[in-house]
């Protein structure tokens, strides 16, 4: 039994922290007090500033060997204040094929310039040639001795699988040895009298920038293979008409992305008094992990179509403008007739560039020309199976275009 | 009993070379008794499921999203139960605003039409001039379709076509419709879930009456802009979840007692509903409350 007497009390000094927890917040109400003290002349500052008043920190200019980065802002040297659409390796135009006609103002053609024609429809092979072609495809697609880690795999109906990482030969390489290979057939059977006309270039550089309807384009692309060669390729004879295709409500310059940090520059990669300085053909390669639409999707064939003629237009726009000046507008003297093809490693897309002018407004009658003709598929499938090499519905054509190509 | 261990401790510790921070025991009793973490109420339009990192331009890359697991962002303390994990989606950024001209109807196209793993209804990626933006795409909308978009009210109500967006007084009664503006110029867009849609059931005055998915109906004002149509994936309400498993991927974790008999949650008592409600002007920001600072 309890023998003191029970003291009801609490400890009052938690209630008032609870109570403060809900009146030390206070929302101050208008009284008047301050237009009252402005009207009389007094200087009325809030006390937030007065209290926490902001400490002026002295920016010391360190000495050191790391490089301050430049802001990308205004102050930046190559900074302007119009805007550039600038088109680089690994932007895709969304419109596809006809947003790149419309841009570089060409007219599609849907076969080869006839002398192309010709030469791919009587050309002598010899019959070990598809042979060698197989043996060039497994050597860089299966047998080549690079094993590095490949991209993930996602599974997009079991996106919580993480599959085992595997490894073999890389894109970039796999690509770099297939181009090697078929162009080394290629100047086999070319022989030396043709071979020694041209000259091959590994990743050249090519930038122009052009003014299209009061927009500036920019462009900065790389070609993973050049051939030079030491004549120009002829104009295609003959007229072509056409009509470029209509994007309304699109504009032309859509999702290619803008930039007022940029420079105006053109750049050919050899000079004009080199002997082998024309541009003839050009290798790119389509890797997907790479190159991918502005919202994340894939690239559609007809987006992968624009990406060929696009990198051709660069290369004879900056030769053009290499000829004939920066300042260069309109017709050209001599037409520029590039060659442009894109493969992945399985697909390829071949086309030939004729360009007549460098003026792109929608009004001028003058057009380029752009022949192609679909994409073709080399093989379908190249891999072990069973511990031996497999290679199935290898496709002749492919190399047969190449070689004319290579040729013309 | 306790009182006394605790004083004994106290003691204790102040009896430790001085070399020893004192403030280790004021830190202690923080953290047991004193330390109070102001966090939000769940519900309130706060999902407390993931932040999105939002760029400073409207851009329709996929941004990256970073799970919240039922915490606030603020305090970092759980708000919300049952949330947790999941698939890392990416977030695609619905411009909801469909602003047209007051003369004329601008036009758009439909290039994509995706589907968006941070929400029910479906995404279209939409062209127009020199910009690409999403919207919510409709039942039957596809790669191709032009959509149209004004701010003009004509006297005699348009035909819209599904996916167009038009000021509430232009949409001929009748006209099932989504993405409603609350008030013109607020950013507060009613409608979204998947297969939903509201319907215009009558006007008076400056007014346009709306019945929402809840079967309420709410007078709108007529400027109010609303896209046409029923939204898409219309039968996400009757899809299977499956599996636990998949609830999990979903970011749900394990539930249970949540069936409660005798409250009335699962199944209603069927009343009359409401009256028509107007909906009122959005209310002035709330004046921010100063803190004051002393340490009871």
């Amino acid at each position: 039994m309890r023998l003191t007497k029970t003291l009801c009390a609490q400890h009052i000094g938690w209630h008032f922290k609870k109570h403060w927890l809900v009146q030390g917040k206070r929302v101050p109400k208008e009284t008047g007090a301050v237009a009252e003290l402005l009207k009389l002349g007094v200087q009325v500052k809030n006390p937030e500033d007065l209290l926490n008043g902001k400490v002026e920190r002295k920016i010391v200019d360190i000495v050191g060997t790391r490089v301050n980065t430049i802001p990308e802002d205004s102050s930046h040297p190559d900074w302007h204040s119009t805007v550039c659409h600038s088109y680089s390796d690994n932007n895709v135009l969304i419109g596809g094929l006809p947003q790149a006609q419309v841009l570089t103002n060409c007219i599609e053609i849907q076969t080869f310039p006839k002398q192309i024609e010709d030469v791919i429809a009587s050309q002598q092979l010899p019959n070990s040639i598809d042979k060698s072609i197989r043996h060039a495809i497994l050597a860089s697609h299966v047998l080549d001795a690079e094993q590095v880690k490949l991209p993930k795999v996602r599974l997009p109906e079991r996106p919580a699988f993480n599959l085992p990482r595997s490894y073999g030969i890389s894109h970039e390489r796999v690509n770099r040895l297939l181009v090697n290979k078929l162009l080394h057939e290629t100047e086999k059977l070319a022989g030396r009298s043709v071979s020694i006309r041209r000259k091959l270039i590994d990743n050249a550089t090519f930038k122009t920038s052009i003014n299209k309807d009061g927009d500036l384009l920019g462009f900065s692309i790389n070609a993973e293979k050049v051939i030079f060669a030491n004549r120009a390729i002829e104009a295609v004879k003959g007229k072509f008409e056409g009509d470029l295709p209509d994007l309304y409500p699109m504009k032309t310059t859509i999702s290619i992305p803008k930039h007022h940090i940029y420079q105006t520059d053109n750049f050919y990669p050899l000079r004009t008094d080199i002997s082998c300085s024309h541009p003839h053909t050009i290798f790119t390669v389509f890797n997907k992990n790479l190159v991918k639409n502005a919202h994340g999707s894939g690239v559609t064939t007809s987006q992968l179509q624009a990406r060929t003629l696009i990198k051709a237009f660069v290369v004879a726009a900056a030769r053009a403008r290499q000829l004939h000046g920066d300042s260069v507008e309109g017709a050209l003297p001599k037409p520029i007739v590039v060659q442009s093809v894109q493969t992945d490693g399985r697909t390829f897309h071949f086309g030939v560039l004729q360009l007549n002018t460098l003026d792109l407004s929608a009004n001028n009658p003058s057009k380029n020309y752009w022949f192609h003709r679909q994409n073709y598929d080399l093989f379908s499938e190249c891999s072990y199976e069973a511990g031996r090499t497999h290679l199935t519905n290898y496709n002749g054509d492919v190399f047969r275009i190449f070689n004319a190509f290579y040729n013309n | 009993m306790q009182s006394l261990t605790r004083l004994m401790n106290t003691t204790l510790t102040l009896q430790m070379p001085s070399r020893m921070p004192a403030a280790g025991v004021a830190l202690q009793q923080l953290r047991g008794k004193t330390k109070v973490v102001e966090k939000p109420k769940p519900g309130a339009g706060q999902q407390f499921r993931r932040i999105v990192h939002f760029p400073e331009e409207y851009t329709v890359e996929p941004l990256k999203i970073t799970h919240l697991a039922g915490r606030d962002p603020v305090s970092g303390r759980l708000v919300a139960k049952g949330i947790g994990g999941g698939i890392k989606q990416q977030y695609r950024w619905v411009k909801w605003l469909r602003d047209g001209p007051t003369e004329g109807a601008q036009e758009e196209l439909v290039l994509e039409v995706l589907r968006d793993g941070c929400r029910t209804a479906n995404v279209a990626l939409v062209a127009v001039g020199d910009e690409l933006k999403y919207i919510l795409a409709t039942e039957n909308m596809k790669a191709g379709d032009i959509l149209k978009t004004s701010r003009l009210i004509p006297r005699i109500p348009v035909r819209p076509n599904e996916g167009d967006a038009y000021p509430l007084g232009a949409l001929p009664v009748g006209t099932r419709i989504h993405c409603l503006e609350k008030n013109p110029g607020q950013m507060c867009h009613l409608i979204h879930a998947a297969g939903t849609f509201g319907t215009i059931l009558r006007k008076f005055d400056d007014k346009v009456v709306v019945q929402l998915p809840s079967k309420r109906e709410f007078a709108f004002q007529r400027t109010c802009m609303a896209t046409v149509g029923r939204l898409s994936n219309p039968d996400h309400n009757k899809e299977h979840v499956g599996s636990a498993q998949r609830m999990r991927e979903m970011g749900n974790r394990p539930r249970s007692g949540l069936w409660k008999r005798k409250e009335g949650k699962h199944g209603r008592k069927i009343r009359r509903l409401p009256p028509m409600t107007t909906i009122s002007p959005p209310a002035p920001p709330k004046e921010e409350a100063i803190k004051l600072t002393l340490p009871l």
